[in-house]
């Protein structure tokens, strides 16, 4: 090669420009096809004939483009770091004119070197790390178990040191041709070929690991793994379009990419887009309005700040997280019975409208019942992991699904916060990712050691779950509690006055020698049922004299223990209607008299035999030991205790059994002579309801267990749980009179509680017993607040903790060595000290985790976007996508670190950029070069999801009601959608006035059945976690805008709205779609009204044919611009 | 649910069992009607399946696994064949009730699309009110003002599409199109006044009642004469886990008829060619009794380890019986077949190799058969 200069030599492209444009043009337009752009070659002939004119450099486009002024167009671009200098465009200037020759042909040789010089680098983790995961780790990655010939393909180690069952490393860096992996990759012979038994590499594909060998084959670590590190700022070609960092990232690609960015949205389409993605509900007019006036500089940041101090804010990104939380108002699984968790989802709204920290909102959600003094909010946060499916089916195993929900809290917190798909090593180590198998049920570890039910309660909240009162209801229980405390107070002082009044009311007592003033007191507070027979077999009910009639014989009394006593001898009984109804969800009390001579037989019941024994509730003696059951079906559908000790033959002895109506053996009780019984539980298996058909029965059951026999007194049955203290007192057979006769110091202390109970009821003066009552009622009053108020099921911690084990193959029964909570070895490691969920939920957020804060920022983004920064938000592992702006992704997740993790700082930075204001218009161009707008040179288009479809028509027409939170509410659905679906009591509750029109994130969830409305627009069923959605185009899409009732309300509403308040068509059509004419854009939505239509057609389409029907609609807006 | 049982006795069926046809198949006198088309049939004895209870045994035939969140069959087919059909769903599921006892829910998961894209999702005809959800217009709005409002939506469409470049708007076109002209052709669909007498008769009595097993049968017949490329339909009430003997009675009454007509109906129009009828529950029922026992009245567990289905049609073979159980009917003694086996089948007779139909999702390649599946070759044609 010569110097060019030289008076007689007219430069040609071969010897003078091909080293230019070597080493600044041809990486991009060069021989490589992967690389090159706008199939523009640089170094071959063809492009003389169409860019350049030999003798005439301006006319040139080669020319004009390395010598254009504006930063946009300039080539090369300015991202790229690359520049020509003056002296080497004067070169091009002088060999355009002097006539563009060729010059001497390059021989082979300097053209394989110049091809050299303009190959591609490739970059590992972005080209060859995906071609490796996708076609070799399932056999030569991760997994341990099943890893072919020993070859491991995704650590460093694997490629040069493995020996080879063929001899030789996989790969020889520098030398593709000799690399056994490129020679297998590249076999002709299918036995030989790898993949096997898959489709070959393609072409592409093979050429990138060829060119990866042959540059020397650098291994890096998957990328996702690496924590971010701030980025340092691109330099871009046009620096007065960025509005903040995020453009800088996407300029620089454009620019590299050789597109620009779109122009800025007009100003109505962007208050539309950014009132519904910060808010799930379209601007109003007046919004509109002021917007359109305000040409002050920040008028759009000014809407962004009253955005997002809306609570239509917390909806909004609300509505999301309830999706990857797999929220729901009912169990899932076969009954699908409700459940009642809208308390959490009213935190997961306060705590985005307060701005916590996404940082805190990890640490509660996932550990909050674990923080020091714990709040109840934080308690609350905690039902975060027990969203999940809960199966109340009859007849499965609950250690299996115990497993099922570890597992699904594995899934949904790794997804959620990791991006890893670690229930892929649920069965075995992982395919693709670095994950154990062993790690994954260290990682359940944190997460199964909660003392709940692997069968589900069928409709309602199963343990542990907790009273969750709202902030209203929380007043009123304070003020409830003042009046309590004030109330002990008061009688509290009386205490002196009350120890001399008994005192006197005793002496009395004891002075009185006539026998008829022999008194007695028993405690009615609660009593339903009341038979004391003494000598007649009727009873009280309910404050009401109840007949009962006796079965298989005729009365018969002995002395008993209070009075008479009713005797029973194996065959005869006593029926006495058909009350108490005492369910799984009732507490009560049962007590009795009894004098057994054999050692089973039926005390009283409500029960029948039924085709898989008895079914009802009954208090029996079986053996010897007294057992309260409550069964639907004998083996597997109830709850049952029964004592550890008999009771004692031919003795009179008082039973009573407590039950508190939590559906487990642990709220029962058992007291013999006042005495509180060990239990054994024996069946803990409630699911359906308790048959309440079959009547009162005093020594028998309608089943086949023996009656009973020996004497039965007094039985009582009380609707509410009665104290130890009550019980003793019950069990107390001395009148007070007797024991008055006792001399306190003697006395027992059942004794001295009948006395006091006694005296405080009955016999005091009124203004003590006024007292007292007092703080009887308000604590009962306190009690049904109590009862009445909503409950969560949260997370709690059990001790001991429950073992985990490996589990081969994942199944439940075939536990392998046990295990301890840890993380997976690929990312930083806790610090020492306990391991549990607290300290797990800290490291998710420490700063060395590299994934957390990632995986966060790209959900955000995917939802102004339409698709995240890495494609795949639910998986940044191996097979995941490589981000489409890594360098953007690691500054969005260091910035929101460093912010605090500050959730609306982080949406103002999105929505305020450049990139996110452009118009969504997309040219012919953009759509061949990025047809899924990744490069976002371009705002996107979106179909609003789901929830935000109804919520705008609703809005739209005037008819949305909001109120933040409360209950789920039943907004028309078509009648009889569930049933074949539920059982009694479970049908659909359509609500009544206001609460048809509140935001669709309110809707009553079911799983099996979600309403059409949005499981037709593609949202979640909620059955399991779901991070990002497809959005698909259907025809039963259009038949429910069409014809739902919802829709036509709407448009009912919107039409009188618009005759009625006399707005011009144009304000009305500005309400639905935010945009003034040109009626193009605005008549994508829809006139809803009668008076619109005809409008529109006359400003749209001067020749359309106005159509004028009552009530017709178009359609309503889908998309969101 | 009878594993605390403290006893387990065998209980025979209380109804007689016989062979019929040329091929000499074993069918209860509780279905008379199917026992006359044996010939036409291919049985499997020898089904088996990893549940044992209703959820994720129902969930796992329907979808190849246990737990929610995968594609069920028909999502699976209309993702990989596509629709056949311009005015029809390419999947359409329908459920009628039993007449016995013990009818469990059928979930929407059921015919779902997992995490295909919901557009492969099942279409759930019904019985009562709208065939289709929202299929019909409003009060005031006939299919005149129908067509006029859709005709007017698609110059709006246009404008937007022309001003926006976005091709989807032009698949939003289409799909409001077809649901016009659903509005159509599902009353069309049920509308049976151009079926013979003879028709509805072979079809028994039931068949004039809308949401009966009899009446989807014959509208299953004509789905699979539009093109339909999946139809399934549920009958729900097989769950006598007590007072077998009636309950069972009742609902063989309800499917025998018009199963053994709907398999009839398409041979003789020649649709049964490539029309392939697949018949059988999630699970078996125990041969032990569940709970009271007496000679009318017994009951039977769910039994996963071996049960019997039927295929006829679509490149099946005619009139085999396949796999053989022990005398107790507990265990499989010969040729079992699991679900994933019965789902790679299906597919092989679809046309459809099962290893290679995959759907990558959460880094993962998905199939129906999961990482097994057999086919089983003996019952093809």
């Amino acid at each position: 090669m010569h110097s060019f200069g030289q008076a007689n030599d007219s430069p040609t492209y071969t010897e003078d420009i091909l080293p230019i444009f070597t080493s600044t043009c041809l990486d991009c337009h060069g021989p490589d096809e992967a690389r090159r752009m706008l199939n523009l070659r640089l170094d071959t002939q063809d492009f003389l004939r169409s860019h350049i004119v030999p003798g005439d450099p301006e006319a040139s486009l080669i020319f004009q483009r390395i010598t254009v002024e504006d930063g946009i167009r300039v080539m090369p671009p300015t991202s790229s770091g690359r520049t020509l200098t003056a002296e080497q465009i004067e070169t091009v200037r002088l060999w355009i004119v002097s006539g563009a020759e060729w010059g001497t042909e390059l021989t082979g040789d300097e053209r394989a070197e110049l091809e050299q010089a303009a190959e591609r680098q490739v970059v590992f983790a972005r080209e060859v790390r995906p071609i490796l995961s996708r076609n070799c780790f399932q056999c030569h990655g991760p997994d341990d178990q099943n890893r072919q010939m020993g070859l491991r393909l995704d650590n460093p180690e694997g490629f040069a040191g493995h020996p080879g069952a063929f001899g030789g490393p996989a790969v020889i860096p520098g030398n593709a041709e000799d690399s056994l992996m490129y020679q297998r990759i590249t076999a002709e012979a299918e036995s030989f070929r790898m993949p096997r038994d898959r489709e070959a590499l393609t072409p592409d594909e093979i050429e990138t690991i060829r060119l990866w060998i042959n540059q020397g084959a650098q291994w890096e670590s998957h990328w996702a793994f690496i924590p971010p590190e701030l980025p340092t700022l691109p330099n871009t070609s046009n620096p007065n379009w960025i509005k903040n960092s995020i453009d800088n990232f996407f300029l620089e690609r454009l620019d590299q990419e050789g597109l620009s960015p779109s122009v800025e949205a007009d100003k109505a389409t962007l208050i539309r887009r950014v009132t519904l993605d910060l808010t799930g509900l379209p601007p109003t007019l007046e919004d509109v309005d002021a917007f359109l006036a305000d040409n002050s500089p920040n008028a759009y940041e000014k809407v962004i700040d009253r955005l997002l101090q809306s609570t239509r804010f917390g909806e909004r990104m609300a509505v999301d997280w309830l999706d990857a939380a797999r929220y729901a108002d009912t169990n899932g699984y076969q009954t699908d019975g409700e459940r009642t968790m809208w308390r959490w989802r009213d935190w997961v709204i306060n705590a985005f409208n307060d701005n916590m920290p996404f940082d805190q909102f990890t640490v509660e959600q996932l550990a909050g019942d674990m923080l020091p003094n714990a709040t109840l909010d934080q308690r609350i946060a905690t039902a975060f992991n027990r969203n999940h499916s809960l199966n109340a089916e009859g007849g499965i195993v609950p250690e299996e699904f115990l497993i099922e929900y570890a597992v699904d809290r594995v899934a949904t917190t790794s997804t959620i916060w990791l991006g890893l798909t670690m229930g892929c090593a649920r069965c075995h180590d992982h395919k693709f990712d670095p994950l154990q198998q062993r790690e994954f049920y260290e990682f359940s570890a944190f997460f199964n050691n909660i003392d709940e039910r692997g069968k589900g309660f069928k409709y309602v909240n199963s343990p542990p779950f907790i009273a969750a009162p709202t902030n209203s209801q929380q007043e009123q229980l304070d003020e409830l509690d003042g009046r309590l405390a004030q109330a002990r107070v008061e009688f509290a002082a009386m205490e002196e006055a009350i120890e001399l009044a008994q005192e006197q009311w005793e002496d009395a007592l004891l002075g009185a020698t006539d026998i008829d003033a022999e008194v007695d007191w028993n405690l009615r507070d609660g009593l339903v049922v009341h038979h004391p027979l003494d000598g007649d077999i009727s009873g009280v009910h309910a404050g009401s004299l109840a007949e009962a009639t006796l079965e298989n014989g005729l009365p018969h009394f002995v002395d008993g223990r209070i009075g008479a006593a009713a005797n029973f001898d194996g065959e005869r009984y006593i029926t006495a209607g058909t009350s108490p109804n005492l369910g799984y969800e009732n507490e009560f009390t049962l007590s009795a008299w009894v004098f057994p001579t054999t050692d089973t037989g039926v005390i009283f019941s409500r029960a029948n035999e039924g085709d898989q024994g008895e079914v009802g509730w009954g208090i029996y003696l079986e053996e010897g030991k007294l057992r309260l059951n409550l069964t639907t079906r004998v083996l597997d559908d109830g709850v049952a205790a029964e004592t550890i000790h008999s009771v004692q033959l031919n003795r009179w002895q008082h039973i009573t059994a407590t039950y508190d109506g939590s559906k487990t053996p642990g709220g029962m009780r058992v007291y013999i002579d006042g005495v509180s019984q060990e239990l054994e539980g024996l069946l803990d298996l409630v699911g359906n309801r308790l048959p309440q058909r079959y009547p009162l029965r005093i020594g028998a059951s309608g089943s086949s267990k023996p009656n009973f026999q020996g004497n039965l007194d007094d039985v009582r049955i009380y609707d509410r749980v009665l104290t130890p203290e009550e019980v003793a007192v019950l069990a107390t057979v001395d009148s007070i009179s007797q024991i008055a006769r006792i001399d306190s110091a003697d006395r027992t202390t059942a004794q001295s509680d009948k006395m006091r109970l006694s005296f405080l009821n009955q016999y005091a003066s009124p203004d003590i017993r006024a007292a007292y009552s007092e703080v009887r009622e308000l604590e009962r009053e306190r009690k049904h607040m109590w009862d009445g108020f909503p409950t969560v099921m949260v997370m709690e911690e059990m001790f001991p903790r429950r073992p985990t084990y490996r589990l081969n193959r994942g199944v439940y029964d075939a536990p392998a060595e046990e295990v301890f909570p840890g993380t997976p070895s690929i990312l930083p490691p806790m610090p020492d000290g306990e391991k549990n969920r607290l300290t797990f939920a800290n490291w998710l957020v420490n700063p060395e985790n590299p994934l957390t804060s990632r995986v966060a920022v790209n959900r955000f983004w995917q939802s102004y976007f339409g698709s995240g920064l890495v494609k795949t938000a639910d998986n940044f592992g191996s097979q995941g996508e490589f981000p489409s702006h890594p360098e953007l992704l690691d500054w969005l997740s260091v910035t929101f670190q460093e912010s605090g993790w500050d959730i609306k700082e982080m949406q103002r930075l999105i929505v305020t950029s450049a990139t996110y204001r452009q118009s969504s218009a997309v040219t012919p161009e953009m759509a061949e070069m990025d047809p899924e707008n990744r490069l976002l040179s371009r705002a996107t288009r979106m179909r609003l999801p789901a929830q935000m479809i109804r919520d705008q028509a609703l809005a739209i027409s005037g008819l949305l009601t909001e109120r933040i939170g409360g209950p789920s509410v039943g907004p028309y659905q078509p009648d009889g959608l569930w049933d074949d679906i539920v059982e009694r009591g479970q049908e659909y509750r359509l609500s009544t006035g206001d609460d048809l029109y509140r935001r669709s994130l309110y809707t009553f969830w079911k799983r099996t059945r979600p309403a059409p409305a949005m499981i037709t627009f593609d949202s979640s069923t909620r059955e399991t976690h779901i991070v990002s959605s497809t959005r698909t185009n259907t025809p039963l899409q259009a038949l429910n805008l069409m014809n739902d009732v919802t829709y036509v309300e709407a448009a009912r509403a919107l039409a009188q709205r618009a005759m009625q308040q006399g707005e011009s068509a144009n304000d009305s059509l500005v309400i639905c779609i935010d945009s003034p004419p040109p009626a193009s854009r605005m008549l994508m939505c829809f006139p809803y009204s009668p008076v619109l239509i005809p409008c529109i057609w006359k400003c749209m389409n001067p020749i359309g044919q106005p159509h004028c029907n009552l009530f017709q609609r178009v359609s309503p807006p889908v998309m969101r611009l | 649910m009878t594993s605390g049982q403290l006893s387990f006795p065998l209980v025979p069926s209380v109804y007689e069992f016989a062979q019929h046809g040329q091929s000499g198949a074993w069918v209860s006198e509780l279905m008379p009607h199917t026992a006359k088309i044996v010939d036409d049939l291919a049985f499997i004895k020898t089904m088996h399946t990893e549940a044992i209870n209703h959820d994720p045994g129902i969930t796992f035939f329907q979808t190849g696994a246990q737990l929610a969140g995968r594609p069920s069959i028909g999502a699976w087919l209309d993702y990989g064949l596509g629709s056949m059909n311009q005015d029809l769903p390419s999947f359409v599921a329908m459920v009628s009730i039993g007449s016995g006892n013990g009818g469990q829910p059928l979930y929407d998961r059921l015919w779902g699309s997992g995490f295909l894209p919901t557009r492969h999702q099942g279409v759930k005809f019904l019985a009562s009110g709208d065939p289709v959800l929202y299929l019909s217009n409003p009060p005031g709005v006939n299919s005149s003002t129908r067509r006029r409002f859709l005709d007017d939506l698609v110059r709006l469409n246009e404008l937007t599409q022309e001003e926006y470049g976005d091709a989807e708007t032009r698949t939003r076109i289409s799909q409001y199109e077809m649901a016009y002209r659903m509005q159509t052709s599902v009353p069309e669909l049920n509308d049976l006044s151009d079926e013979s007498q003879a028709t509805l008769d072979r079809y028994g009595p039931d068949v004039l009642k809308p949401g009966s097993f009899a009446r989807n049968c014959l509208l299953a017949r004509r789905l699979a004469e539009r093109d339909v490329r999946f139809i399934q339909l549920f009958h729900r009430g097989w769950d006598q886990h007590t007072r077998l003997p009636s309950g069972i009675q009742n609902q063989a009454r309800d499917v025998d008829q018009p199963q053994a007509a709907l398999v009839q109906d398409l041979k003789e129009r020649g649709l049964l060619d490539d029309t392939l009828v697949v018949w059988g529950g999630e699970f078996g029922r125990s041969v032990y009794c569940q709970g009271k026992f007496t000679e009318e009245v017994y009951g039977r567990d769910h039994h996963p380890r071996c049960f019997t289905m039927w295929m006829a049609g679509g490149g099946v073979k005619p009139g085999v019986t396949y796999g053989e159980t022990d005398d107790f009917s507990y265990n499989i003694v010969q040729d079992p077949v699991h679900v994933h086996d019965l789902h790679a089948t299906i597919f092989h007779l679809l046309g459809i190799d099962h290893t290679r139909l995959t759907y990558h999702y959460q880094g993962r390649d998905f199939r129906l058969t999961d990482v097994s599946g057999r086919i089983i070759e003996p019952i093809l044609a």
